[in-house]
């Protein structure tokens, strides 16, 4: 009897509509359900500023290290009044020598980088005009779809490497000497390592390169693979603000405070046109990277700020205790009396 | 197929009006004998009636035949839809078809219902839209300029990109022609400003939310196996924001089943039944009549397992089991019980198998008189054109006595009478008046000798309509000889005379022989409500929600019900609006159609506008309040275009509204009206196929998947089993759905407004050329994997109390009748608050990445650097935001917010992976393991902009929470504190939250209050 009983049982049970209990249908999961608390928020905004200010301070230390020299040139290297004229002419001698006096010791490697202003290396038309496949496969030299107008010379044959990109590299060259004395500046592994082995073909030959009525920058030379190009390399991966520096080469030597150094420029590149600035950078770096106080002085910032906010609620929490609303601080409901007698 | 019929039966109009109860039909005397097919052989009439109607009751029409014409009334009417009963067949005319039959008539086509909400929605995508036109338009402006002026007399400006030699994109000589081309790429990068995906996610959330409901074991019906189906998923945060109900009766608030359950005997009260409006008023009232109820129900329902009767729910040892012969008052309460199987129209149907006696009645109180009487040992057996056979079990002898009353004249009820009277001969010989009707008129009729225990049954009357009882009063009068010749004389000679003044006639000998009673004692008889009921609409009503009744029941009915759920009660000022009044029915006798209804329009403008002058203005503080209750005849004129609102002025100042006799459309007309004046969201409830209209019309039509056929549910868009689940459906799911969506919507406006103003602000810097800071893939997926499943999280699983608390602070209802959450000045703080955020991660990105190299080897980063430094910032700030705004972190939510931070992270590993073989990855290759993982900087960056970002909002929430609490935050607090089981927080905090102009004026809790006042008056007078 009780079997078939427990069998009917399981029997009107499955038929029935009755929606099975869990705490998941029911939304009655085991939950954590945060609340604002004073607890919590002081506590919040004290670790907030006992954590930050210290990463901040340590930022600060690490961008005050680095010795940071910037020389702009480009007004003073053409003494012209026509100064597109100037840069256009391709006969004229472009050189020009600065002088520039170390303020502090600069430990090695220096970083070089030249400073471009105002140049708009992510405008999307400037962006687009090249061919990766291009750029890595050598039979793909002709894959020059968004490359116009520097896609194929007169005669048709594909440039490589192709597009605005390319064709605009950046061509000022610089040569340091060191109180007189000249230095080596090296310009490999200025380019991502990922870069040179995957993006562009150790096979793959620049041809066509400049070739056009209008020279854009800088020539190749025929004879390297573009893997090895590392200036190309460098200048194509473009910025993405218009101002920006890129890495020209590094300095392998010290240079001591009030060393004077030399640079002889070839200021050939055209940032005139368009109103541009160029500026010459040599850098130090520490751990975080070039100078920039900006980071370390944001977290001291907020570190602060947080840490003033916590004691803003202490003192708003104390001086309005209570909750809206809560009984517990009507004076019948306070375990001491309010009034002595 | 509607017609008229030639033989007197009862018919069922439940899919008509709701009520199950049966109506009599009755054909034209002059048609009675035509008895078969052939005698129509010859029969030429012609029927002219009025064109098609909605009107369920009444029918104006005349039948010509053998040159006579003779009125049709509803009575000479069926209906389509309804069912015949206790008939064969009938011979009848059909007078409509399809649409022209009164159902049809009624019908109104099915909406397409969307929500407030949603309605809102499209405003904020219209107004996204017009932001996203105008920064489309800027930067196309901007755009145009630069281009032109790079090229410039010939001279190439920014010579790197080619002026001279370019496409119509970018061509400085056609620069308005780029500029406009530009638009179109404008509008599609900012594209993401509307949230595609928001209408994909709302509907999964919306079908999630309905699973949930599906599911609720609270809202499951044991007895008739249904949970709770909420058949459209559309309108489920509209639960949240419900302002009036609009609900049936009939198999919506009651079962449709009376009970007898106490009386008045001499003086006495017997029976020991507690009605549902008793067990809630108690159950509020506090513990110690609590546990007194309590132990008494518990005995009652031991008694209720052993042995229950359909109908009869009278308990009492006094009386049963044939105790009644040791009462004192023994010939009373015989008498009493006689009366009760004597003075009825019911038709005793004996079941051949069992001989067990049911009875068809007309009304179901009747059916519950006779019930009783047959349960107490009188009962009613047989019953012929002149005769009434009663059992009576004799409690000494215990053997049932058949008595054989002689019926002399049956004086039926009307609604003018308010009383029934039977005239009949006992065996004995005597000649008795039995008669039975509402108190207000038969005390006046009461013999002076008669009235020595008035004062007492007066009392028990009273108390039996305050716990919502129905009550009538019973009285006999024990004729002579002459004295009953006389009037059946009289009676006679009126009933066949064919002057206009008939009723007139009839009403005189009636009234001649209708005095002088003798009083028995009073019965109470329970529309039995549905379980919980009282207590839902109470809970309803402290949520600040205004409950109307529409029902098809007669005005008396609608008016008992609504005593019993507590809709009114004593104290409370009713202002009825009626059309049954002595010179309007004259009118309507024999004036013609334009002056009746000119008359009867005035007669009800001039009842609303009495109506509005009792209620005092809103600046006068007043405790009184008002019950409004009008009747189908007078709605309809109250619905025409120039009445109606002042009619809604005055219904909406009332604390209950009972619209009795209304006809389906009216139903719907109603609904129509509350919705399209007050602009607020209207729920319909009901259960049967008279409800459809109602329930379409409203914005929720709630079905009950009862009794009554599938008509309702079919109809509704969400179907529950019994009424009192609608105090869940809306408190809990309504509130939770309500708040989900709208802090999910607002969310999703907030996260795509982050990420649309970080592109924007980019290409201020990209001389707006176009170029998106992000890579493509990155672009794609930001609404689909990274910040899509936190969202949809949050709508579904959110909540910002728990189900029990949500039901103890039934005031938190409100943030969702006034839209607190979903109101403009919250949209747009979210959409501020996106403005801000992404202003705050641009320039903190590219302030921090400037210029300088980003790593100690000296290494710059590129655009595609950055644009992942300004990614990662983004998707991490918008999830942060998302940890801070959810109230229920459950694992789900934790899964699945740091789960999408940690996806974007293995995101960039695997894409950033693929070897760019037909260039899939190209911008992204290598970035982040390559570049940006091993420096310090980018992990700084990212630390401090989510930091940095999210404070100004967490001070905000902080001092809201603290200082400015919501409703809702008052609770979690308390939940905090650990008081908020307590119902004296409860009462503390919710009668804060109370403005005065939203007291609850209806109500268990209400009359509680309303009664200690009156109380309170009287001990001062």
């Amino acid at each position: 009897m009780s079997l078939s009983g427990s069998e009917s049982d399981s029997l009107a049970s499955r038929r029935s509509k009755k929606p099975k209990y869990s705490k998941f249908t029911q939304q009655e999961l085991p939950a954590c359900k945060p609340l604002l608390t004073p607890g919590i928020v002081i506590g919040a905004f004290s670790l907030i500023g006992i954590v930050f200010v210290p990463i901040g301070l340590a930022s600060l230390s690490a961008s005050q290290a680095v010795v940071e020299l910037v020389d702009r040139y480009d007004a003073e290297c053409v003494s012209a009044n026509d100064k597109v004229g100037f840069i256009q002419d391709t006969k004229t001698d472009k050189a020009c020598t600065r002088t520039i006096t170390v303020p502090k010791p600069m430990k090695r490697p220096i970083h070089i980088y030249y400073q471009l202003e105002n140049y708009y290396q992510n405008h999307r038309r400037y962006v687009k005009s090249r061919s990766d496949k291009q750029l890595r496969y050598k039979d793909s030299a002709h894959m020059i779809k968004n490359c116009e107008p520097e896609a194929a010379s007169e005669d048709g044959a594909p440039i490589v490497p192709c597009g605005l990109i390319a064709w605009s590299l950046f061509n000022d060259t610089y040569a340091f000497s060191v109180n007189k004395k000249s230095i080596e500046v090296n310009k490999k592994n200025i380019a991502w390592d990922s870069d040179k082995s995957n993006k562009f073909g150790s096979d793959v030959y620049p041809s066509n390169f400049q070739k056009g009525d209008l020279i854009g920058g800088a020539k190749l030379n025929d004879k390297l693979p573009l893997s090895e190009q590392e200036d190309l390399i460098v200048w194509m991966r473009t910025a993405a603000l218009p101002t920006f520096r890129k890495l020209y080469g590094r300095i392998e030597t010290d240079i001591m405070a009030s060393d004077e150094i030399t640079v002889v420029i070839q200021n050939n590149y055209n940032t005139y046109s368009f109103g541009g600035t160029k500026a010459l950078v040599l850098s130090t770096t520490s751990w975080i990277g070039g100078k920039n106080n900006f980071i370390g002085v944001a977290y001291v910032a907020i570190g602060g700020i947080c840490l003033f906010l916590a004691m803003c609620f202490v003192v708003l929490y104390v001086v309005k205790p209570r909750v809206l609303g809560d009984p517990s601080y009507l004076s019948w409901n306070k375990e001491t009396p309010d009034h002595p007698n | 197929m509607e017609g008229y019929q030639s033989r007197r039966r009862n018919k069922e109009t439940t899919n008509l009006d709701g009520e199950t109860n049966l109506k009599i039909k009755q054909a034209l005397e002059v048609t009675l004998d035509l008895q078969e097919d052939t005698m129509f052989r010859n029969v030429r009439q012609l029927i002219k009636c009025e064109d098609p109607n909605a009107n369920l009751y009444s029918f104006v029409g005349t039948m010509e035949w053998k040159g006579r014409r003779y009125p049709l009334s509803p009575q000479q009417l069926l209906l389509r839809d309804s069912k015949l009963r206790n008939t064969d067949y009938i011979y009848g005319a059909v007078i409509f078809t399809g649409h022209d039959t009164k159902l049809m008539q009624n019908a109104t086509d099915p909406p397409s219902k969307r929500s407030k909400i949603e309605k809102k929605m499209d405003k904020i995508i219209y107004l996204l839209m017009s932001c996203l036109l105008i920064i489309a338009l800027l930067g196309s402006v901007l755009f145009g300029i630069w281009t032109k002026e790079d090229l410039r007399d010939g001279e190439l400006k920014r010579w790197y990109l080619r002026p001279d030699a370019t496409s119509i994109y970018y061509d400085p000589k056609q620069a308005a022609l780029a500029s406009f081309f530009h638009l179109l790429t404008a509008l599609m990068l900012y594209s993401y400003f509307i949230p595609i995906s928001l209408y994909i996610s709302i509907e999964m959330v919306k079908i999630l939310q309905a699973l949930f409901i599906n599911q609720d074991i609270e809202m499951y019906h044991e007895e008739s196996d249904k949970p709770t189906h909420a058949r459209t998923s559309n309108l489920n945060e509209e639960l949240g924001m419900v302002d009036t109900i609009l609900s049936d009766k009939t198999g919506t608030l009651t079962c449709n089943m009376m009970e007898f359950i106490k009386c008045s005997i001499a003086g006495t009260a017997y029976g020991q039944g507690v009605t549902e409006v008793e067990r809630a008023m108690a159950m509020r009232k506090g513990t110690r009549l609590n546990a007194e109820i309590e132990n008494g129900n518990h005995k009652v329902e031991k008694v209720d397992d052993s042995r229950h009767v359909k109908g009869f729910n009278f308990k009492d040892p006094r009386i049963m089991d044939g105790n009644w012969i040791r009462e004192p008052n023994r010939d009373v309460i015989r008498d009493f019980f006689r009366l009760l199987a004597i003075c009825h129209t019911c038709i005793p149907e004996i079941d051949d198998e069992t001989e067990k006696v049911s009875y068809e009645a007309e009304s179901p109180d009747e059916a519950a008189f006779v019930i009783a009487a047959r349960e107490l040992g009188f009962e009613f057996y047989k019953r012929s054109q002149t005769s009434i056979i009663v059992r009576e079990w004799d409690p000494s002898w215990n053997v049932p006595e058949e008595r054989k009353c002689e019926l002399l004249n049956m004086l039926e009820f009307s609604s003018s009478r308010k009383r029934m009277s039977v005239i009949v001969k006992e065996p004995e010989g005597r000649i008795l008046l039995l008669s039975k009707g509402a108190d207000s008129v038969m005390f006046k009729r009461l013999a002076p000798t008669g009235i020595f225990f008035e004062e007492e049954t007066r009392r028990h009357i009273n108390e039996y309509a305050d716990s919502g009882l129905r009550t009538l009063v019973l009285a006999y009068r024990v004729l002579d000889e002459k004295e009953y010749r006389e009037f059946n004389e009289k009676f006679n000679t009126a009933k066949t005379s064919v002057s206009a003044d008939r009723d007139e006639k009839i009403e005189a000998a009636v009234d001649s022989i209708e005095r002088d009673l003798l009083l028995l004692g009073a019965t109470a008889v329970e529309d039995k409500l549905q379980k919980g009921v009282p207590k839902c609409i109470d809970k309803l009503a402290q949520a600040g929600i205004k409950i109307w009744v529409l029902t098809g029941d007669k005005m008396e009915t609608a008016i008992n019900i609504g005593f019993a759920c507590s809709l009114l009660r004593q104290g409370m000022t009713q202002i009825i609006i009626t059309l049954e009044q002595p010179d309007i029915i004259a009118l309507e006798k024999n004036g013609d159609k334009q002056t009746i209804a000119k008359a009867s329009k005035q007669r009800v403008m001039d009842q609303i506008e009495d109506g509005i002058k009792q209620i005092p203005p809103p600046s006068q503080v007043s405790t009184e309040s008002f019950a409004l209750i009008i009747d189908g005849k007078s709605l309809t004129y109250a619905l025409e275009d120039d009445a109606k609102f002042k009619f809604l002025d005055l219904a909406v100042k009332c604390a209950s509204v009972i619209c009795c006799r209304s006809s389906p459309k009216q139903k719907a007309l109603v609904t129509r009206l509350v919705k399209q004046v007050t602009h607020k969201v209207t729920l319909a409830v009901g259960d049967g196929a008279n409800d459809v209209g109602m329930l379409q019309e409203a914005d929720i039509g709630v079905g009950i998947s009862g009794a009554e056929g599938m008509q309702a549910v079919m109809a509704s868009d969400v179907a529950i089993a019994q009424f009192c689940f609608l105090e869940r459906l809306l408190l809990v799911h309504g509130h939770w759905c309500y708040r989900r969506i709208s802090v999910m919507i607002c969310y999703f406006f907030y996260k795509n407004v982050t990420f649309g103003v970080t592109l924007f602000l980019y290409e201020a810097f990209a001389s707006f050329s176009g170029k998106p800071a992000y890579n493509d893939w990155f672009l794609s997926l930001y609404n689909v994997i990274f910040t899509s499943l936190p969202v949809i999280a949050l709508g579904v699983f959110d909540q910002d109390v728990s189900a029990r608390l949500c039901l103890q602070y039934p005031e938190l209802y409100q943030e969702g009748v006034q839209n607190i959450l979903f109101s403009w000045h919250r949209i747009l703080g979210w959409m501020l608050n996106g403005v801000m955020n992404a202003i705050l991660i641009f320039f903190f990105c590219i302030t921090a990445f400037e210029d300088q190299a980003f790593r100690s080897n000296g290494q710059i980063a590129g655009l595609d650097a950055l644009g992942v430094v300004m990614y990662t910032c983004v998707v991490w700030v918008v999830n942060c935001q998302m940890a801070l705004s959810v109230n229920y972190f459950t694992i789900i939510q934790h899964i699945f917010i740091w789960g999408s931070i940690a996806v974007w992270y293995l995101f960039l590993l695997a894409y950033g992976a693929i070897d760019h073989l037909g260039s899939f990855s190209n911008t992204a290759y290598m970035v982040f393991i390559e570049q940006l993982a091993p420096a310090l900087l980018y992990w700084l960056v990212t630390l401090f902009v989510v930091i940095a970002t999210l404070v100004p909002y967490f001070s905000y929430a902080t001092i809201q929470i603290r200082f400015f609490p919501m409703f809702h935050n008052k609770i979690q607090w308390k939940r905090y504190l650990g008081k908020a089981e307590d119902p004296e927080v409860a009462r503390q905090i919710s009668s804060q939250h109370r403005t005065s102009s939203q007291q609850r004026m209806v109500g268990i809790s209400a009359r509680r209050d309303g009664k200690a006042m009156q109380i309170t008056r009287e001990i001062d007078l």
